[in-house]
């Protein structure tokens, strides 16, 4: 599961890390008692500081989403609350649009666009 | 120049001093480059197939930890017998393991913490928790445990039951240092696991993981290795530890402090060391007679056998647990789920 951080965009890192998490815990990507990074572990694969990531998953434990023990980290909550089915439907249809959006704005092949899109989807990546 | 000399009716000269350099430098350099640490074998020993960019990277990672580790056990080796030279104590053998292993985790540790790429605008991070227990040995807490609990438990029983003079002093300070070499092993341990990760994809991070884990698992032997020279002296001083009798004319007539060493007799005469290193004699009235003999008197025999037990198997623990840190990139990581891949939303509802 991969999280991904534009410290360029105008919405700050640990907004953009709540934002995230939550929709992967709402749709299901991240079940019920998954184990997150520690709050160091995350703040050095991303390159921002421990308080950034800590302020996100403070937040996130606000909402009910995750849970933070003092020796066992921060995990998902047992009963977070879920997305409907139609809403996660809705951000994913939103999410393709803007991609064609953007291959037809950018005068890409469509075959090719696709293509290269499986591969990322199938190899992990989020970058080739 | 070195002067011949005699020690035990043997002519000990400069060519023998030469040969025996010589063969122990060669005995030494073949142990280390049979153990160099190669892409190919590392990559064999965790399942794993590298490209030519990362069999690159994993190389020059493999390297620092060598040098780390030759480096560091060899810089810490020379300052130990530096010490004890300047210092006038006799070389010890615990001592000397225990700082090669000390210099073996400092050594490994830096060279794991490399300066991260300068990142760019867009980040990217797995959300899979890497969790020291992961990488370590299995039953590496246990080990661990083990370890720390004789040398504490040996350490209050020697203290109880045979400690007096400067043992009383040194002893809790050993105890101490276990304790102090636990915690900072575990802490190396959780930084190197803490590490940034440079790549998320699948591939990258099975050989991030495998060169993590061959990293913590030596971390992991050195300190072990370093709690068993703690235990070895303590114990190999609680078995030694006691006055020591000394007989004129077959009766015990005077006594000499623990922690006398080197000890001859002749005739009137007797010559010892103390533990502080100063050579002593003493010389009994001829009226009174001759010296027939001396023996170590242990407050304790029980502390004193089980410390000559536990010296005996702590230091050949501690010479294995040595050459298990530096054959840890040969081992296998321990087994662990892959990381999931990423994964948009189901469209078709919540799983």
């Amino acid at each position: 599961v991969i999280i991904a951080v534009d410290i360029s965009s105008g919405v700050p890192p640990y907004e953009q890390i709540r934002d995230q998490v939550s929709r992967m815990i709402a749709s299901g990507v991240l079940s019920p008692g998954a184990r997150l990074p520690t709050i160091q572990q995350l703040a050095n694969d991303l390159q921002l500081a421990p308080g950034t990531v800590a302020r996100g998953y403070k937040e996130l434990e606000r909402d009910g989403l995750v849970v933070s023990r003092r020796r066992r980290g921060t995990s998902v909550a047992e009963h977070p609350e879920r997305a409907p089915a139609r809403e996660i439907r809705a951000e994913v249809d939103a999410a393709i649009e803007r991609f064609v959006l953007q291959v037809r704005q950018l005068g890409a092949e469509p075959s090719e666009a696709l293509d290269r899109a499986h591969v990322l989807l199938d190899s992990g990546r989020i970058a080739s | 120049l070195i002067w011949a000399r005699t020690v035990d009716g043997m002519n000990i000269g400069p060519v023998e001093i030469l040969v025996t350099i010589a063969m122990v430098g060669l005995l030494l350099a073949a142990l280390l480059w049979g153990n160099r640490p190669t892409p190919a074998r590392f990559a064999a020993a965790n399942g794993l197939t590298l490209d030519d960019e990362t069999r690159a990277e994993v190389r020059a990672a493999l390297r620092r930890t060598y040098r780390g580790r030759v480096l560091g056990g060899s810089a810490s080796f020379v300052i130990a017998v530096a010490f004890g030279v300047a210092t006038g104590t006799d070389f010890s053998f615990t001592r000397g393991l225990a700082a090669v292993l000390a210099g073996t985790l400092v050594g490994i540790a830096l060279a794991q913490f490399t300066p991260a790429p300068a990142p760019g605008a867009v980040r990217v991070a797995s959300l899979d928790a890497r969790d020291v227990d992961d990488y370590r040995p299995r039953r590496a807490k246990v080990v661990l445990g083990v370890a720390l609990g004789i040398l504490l438990g040996y350490s209050v029983s020697f203290l109880a039951f045979g400690a007096t003079g400067a043992m009383v002093v040194i002893v809790p300070v050993v105890a101490l240092a276990g304790i102090a070499v636990v915690v900072l092993g575990g802490w190396i341990q959780r930084r190197i696991v803490e590490q940034a990760r440079a790549r998320v994809d699948e591939d990258q991070a099975r050989v991030d993981d495998a060169l993590r884990a061959s990293a913590v698992r030596a971390v992991h032997h050195a300190t072990v290795g370093i709690l068993l020279c703690g235990i070895a002296f303590v114990g190999i001083t609680g078995a030694r530890w006691g006055p020591i009798d000394v007989e004129v004319a077959g009766e015990t007539r005077f006594q000499l402090a623990p922690g006398a060493s080197d000890v001859v007799t002749g005739g009137e005469r007797i010559w010892w060391t103390d533990f502080s290193g100063d050579r002593h004699a003493r010389v009994v009235p001829r009226a009174v007679g001759h010296i027939t003999g001396w023996h170590q008197r242990s407050e304790s025999p029980a502390v004193s056998i089980v410390g000559a037990f536990l010296a005996l198997l702590a230091g050949v623990g501690a010479v294995l647990e040595w050459r298990e840190a530096a054959r840890a990139w040969r081992r296998p990581r321990p087994t662990r789920p892959a990381p999931d891949h990423p994964q948009l939303a189901p469209t078709g509802g919540a799983t």
